[in-house]
């Protein structure tokens, strides 16, 4: 009778310890977007370790271009072309940062600036349109020019992968809710700390873009080098944790994973059919990407 | 006929109830009452201000009813209008602390208002220190239960005083403490007798305050309403040896304290002693990191602490160390380490006592993050032990002799290496203050019911406001009356202009426990402190008067 009741105080006593402590892990709330609405839409998927065809290292182009950059549609030609000759391993992240990105309200409509999107540039060392990153190698601050582009994604994708990305998204048309998941798993002992970062870019978007080799005699008058119907892809439009992202892994051994969920609003400007999820995960002290993976939302 | 019976019954039936009353238990009441009333006069030499009442009153009167196992008590406070350096919030008069408690058998009840310590304090501790204005109290509920010999459990649930405005104002936070200690040697009844006296100890304390999200830079925070935290501690006793252990653990509490920062917090103290006839020793250290814990985030200073850090170094009690370089714990955290030593040299027909004590504090060793980790969490800590800044160095050393039994002299000196820059005590210098302290203190008993006490102080430094002296005269005439005259003198400050003397004499009648002392003079800015806890009090000129009376 009295370990039952020395046994009660101690189930007492535990249970206000236990509903007393508000641990935050990561107390950054994501941008533009909510915590997970597990009330709304249930407990998140589990994912199971990634198979062989999941750890496939797939490397992240970031191309910092501007409607009003006579030379970025090259740069997003020689992009699509890597993309193209690498299917399935090379995402392609068009940024629109830099005095070339604003719209005129003349003859450039677009509003593609984004916060993330300036972040990303206002790391480079020298900046200027286009001008791009591959897996933000060698390091964070060194743009690469679009001729280095090809060799340099070669390089990166001959780098066995450290980290293993398997991403999940729907749209929850009711609530103009659209639900991602992204489970980080190392694949490698780690050294260091991993962030994760989860950005939505669109692509099909119409629109009028500068384009020097549009017409090939250099005195014919600027306006006559617009291109009227120009297709922008991959265009960043934001992030869903941040643009620094949230720590996923801290000195962690092989085989640790994170998944990390998000109930993100969406701006119903943007057409979710042309939309994708582009997550990647890096190293916070280097700001090198360790893995990147780019899904459609499914409807 | 009639009346006159009818008047004889009412009178007998008086007579009866007041015999009856008489062996009842009405229980009693104690209580007492202190006043402190402070006259301003301008002072631009010392820069004392005038307040527009040109006087400050303080007041405190506490009332205790008791009758058996029951209590209840009441303090009713005046502040019309605070005396300087107080919290000038505190303002109006009325009833800042009641309680009723009741204890029967194994339990005990508290509502209303109450002060409690878990261990030492680092993760509990409510009390009042009128000197300084801190007053913490709990005001809720406590319950505690001893259900076998040797165990003592305690719950409580509360919030705490933040201020006073005629009438007691608490925080909006809500306080959830339980503290279970075991003195095992009652538990068990064949430890009783051993010489290994020991006692374990644990606490969990909860807080809740409402929030939602803290924006800092570009980022949004998610805030906790309950930050929790745990300790345990452990006192061991064997002959002359004591050994006292204690580790708390905070989670995440983002508050202004820290720069809304999210680390846990952690605190170590380790305590060892030995003594024996004519002599003492202890060692200590303590390692405190990010352990600001109060039941509003957003409070500074005295506001609303639920835990209490305590100080490495000796609180001394003369005027120069005591109140220029007073050290109090950074809320930020510290590592730090003291030992000290009493012996007694046994020649002479009285002995000499000799005390030497020594008490160091650095920084935490700690590694700054970048970015925005540097934002949520601020820094890593590295290890346990001293980061590479120094914040006290305090060694003092005191032989008390004992001549005849008319005369009686103290020698005490210090030598201090004070950092400004994380205990802000001073305006005027930033840095490491390296000062030596010496005190000549006697007492001489001129003749029966006469005698006289003395300190001669001098503080030497190439720092700050440069050096001091200190003389203290006072003479008593027993067992009513006392006088006494403080000089203060800033004798090398770099601006001659301020080398000033600061002059306090005072006249007091003491009769049982009542006692009144008027006082005139010049009080210099500066930190009071009591146990690390400070306060800034401004300097002032004019009239006091204080009054104590209990009963």
């Amino acid at each position: 009778m009295k370990m039952n009741r020395t046994l009660q105080l101690i189930t007492l006593a535990a249970i206000t310890a236990f509903t007393s402590c508000d641990i935050v892990e990561f107390p950054v709330v994501p941008s533009n977007g909510t915590a997970y609405r597990e009330d709304l839409y249930g407990p998140a998927p589990d994912f199971s370790p990634a198979t062989p065809d999941q750890q496939v290292k797939r490397v992240m182009l970031e191309d910092f271009t501007g409607q009003q950059c006579g030379y970025c549609p090259g740069a997003a030609v020689v992009a699509h072309d890597i993309a193209t000759n690498n299917p399935g391993k090379v995402n392609v992240l068009a940024i629109h940062s830099g005095s070339l990105a604003v719209s005129d309200g003349i003859h450039y409509f677009n509003e593609f600036e984004t916060d993330e999107g300036d972040i990303y540039f206002g790391q480079l060392a020298f900046k200027t349109n286009p001008i791009g990153r591959v897996n933000r190698a060698p390091a964070n601050d060194v743009p690469l020019a679009p001729g280095q582009w090809v060799a340099k994604v070669d390089e990166e994708l001959a780098i066995p992968a450290d980290v293993a990305l398997q991403a999940l998204a729907s749209f929850e048309e009711g609530a103009n809710h659209v639900n991602i998941h992204v489970f980080t798993e190392l694949l490698n002992d780690y050294a260091g700390q991993v962030r994760m970062v989860v950005l939505i870019t669109e692509g099909e978007i119409e629109g009028a873009q500068l384009d020097y080799s549009a017409v090939d005699d250099p005195e014919t008058p600027e306006n006559e080098q617009i291109l009227e119907g120009y297709i922008f892809e991959h265009v960043l439009r934001g992030s869903v944790n941040g643009a620094p992202g949230v720590t996923v892994a801290n000195n962690e051994v092989a085989g640790y994973s994170e998944l990390r969920s998000y109930t993100y609003t969406w701006n119903s400007t943007w057409n979710i059919a042309n939309s994708h999820i582009l997550a990647f995960a890096y190293d916070t002290e280097t700001g090198r990407v360790l893995n990147s993976i780019e899904i459609g939302i499914t409807q | 006929m009639k009346r006159r019976v009818i008047l004889f019954v009412a009178l007998f039936s008086s007579f009866h109830l007041f015999a009856q009353l008489e062996n009842i238990d009405l229980g009693h009441i104690s209580g007492n009452v202190s006043l402190l009333w402070q006259q301003y006069n301008e002072d631009t030499l010392i820069g004392a201000q005038v307040p527009p009442e040109k006087a400050g009153f303080n007041a405190y009167g506490n009332l205790i009813y008791t009758r058996g196992n029951f209590s209840a008590g009441i303090r009713y406070e005046s502040y019309l209008s605070p005396i300087l350096g107080y919290p000038g919030r505190f303002k109006g008069t009325g009833i800042g602390y009641r309680y009723a408690q009741y204890t029967h058998q194994k339990f005990e009840i508290t509502i209303g208002n109450f002060y409690d310590q878990f261990g030492s304090g680092m993760i509990f501790r409510t009390y009042e220190d009128r000197n300084l204005g801190y007053d913490n109290a709990m005001d809720g509920v406590r319950f505690i239960f001893r259900p076998y010999n040797g165990i003592t459990l305690k719950g409580i649930y509360g919030h705490q005083r933040l201020d006073f405005d005629s009438r007691l104002i608490n925080t909006d936070g809500i306080v959830r403490a339980a503290d279970g200690e075991i003195f095992i040697n009652d538990l068990i009844p064949a430890l009783q007798e051993k010489k290994l006296k020991t006692t374990i100890g644990g606490s969990f304390v909860s807080k809740y305050q409402d929030g939602d999200i803290i924006e800092k830079d570009t980022l949004q925070l998610i805030v906790p309403n309950n930050v929790g935290a745990w300790a345990g501690r452990l006192n061991l006793q064997w002959k002359g040896l004591t050994a006292y252990g204690e580790y708390v653990h905070k989670i995440n509490d983002p508050s202004a304290d820290n720069g809304y920062t999210y680390r846990d917090g952690e605190a170590l103290l380790v305590q060892l002693g030995y003594s024996r006839k004519g002599l003492g020793i202890n060692v200590g250290g303590k390692m405190v990191d990010n352990m600001s814990y109060r039941s509003d985030r957003d409070l500074l200073l005295f506001d609303s602490p639920i835990n209490y850090i305590p100080v490495i170094t000796k609180q001394h009690t003369y005027n120069l160390a005591a109140t220029l370089y007073p050290y109090a714990t950074p809320l930020t955290g510290e590592a730090s380490f003291m030992a000290e030593v009493f012996y007694k040299i046994p020649w002479g027909k009285y002995g000499t006592n000799v005390a030497m004590n020594f008490a160091a504090a650095n920084n935490l060793d700690t590694t700054k993050y970048a970015g925005v980790d540097e934002q949520i969490y601020g820094f890593k800590r590295n290890s346990w032990g001293f980061g590479d800044t120094k914040y006290v160095r305090d060694f003092n050393v005191e032989v008390k002799q004992k001549f005849s039994k008319n005369f009686q002299l103290k020698l005490t000196y210090f030598y201090l290496e004070f950092n400004t820059t994380s205990t802000p005590v001073t305006t005027e210098f930033k840095g490491i203050v390296y000062a030596d302290i010496a005190v000549a203190e006697f007492k001489y008993k001129l003749a029966k019911k006469h005698a006289i006490r003395g300190e001669l102080q001098g503080l030497w430094t190439k720092q700050d406001r440069r050096d001091w002296a200190t003389v203290l005269l006072e003479y008593t005439f027993s067992p009513h009356w006392f006088v006494s005259v403080l000089d203060q003198y800033n004798y090398s400050h770099p601006d001659p202009d301020r080398r000033i003397h600061y002059l306090f004499g005072t006249v007091g009648y003491i009769n049982g426990s009542n006692r009144i002392a008027l006082g005139y003079g010049k009080r210099r800015e500066g930190i009071f402190c009591v146990g690390g806890v400070c306060r800034a009090v401004p300097a002032s000129n004019g009239f006091e008067i204080t009054v104590t009376s209990s009963f």
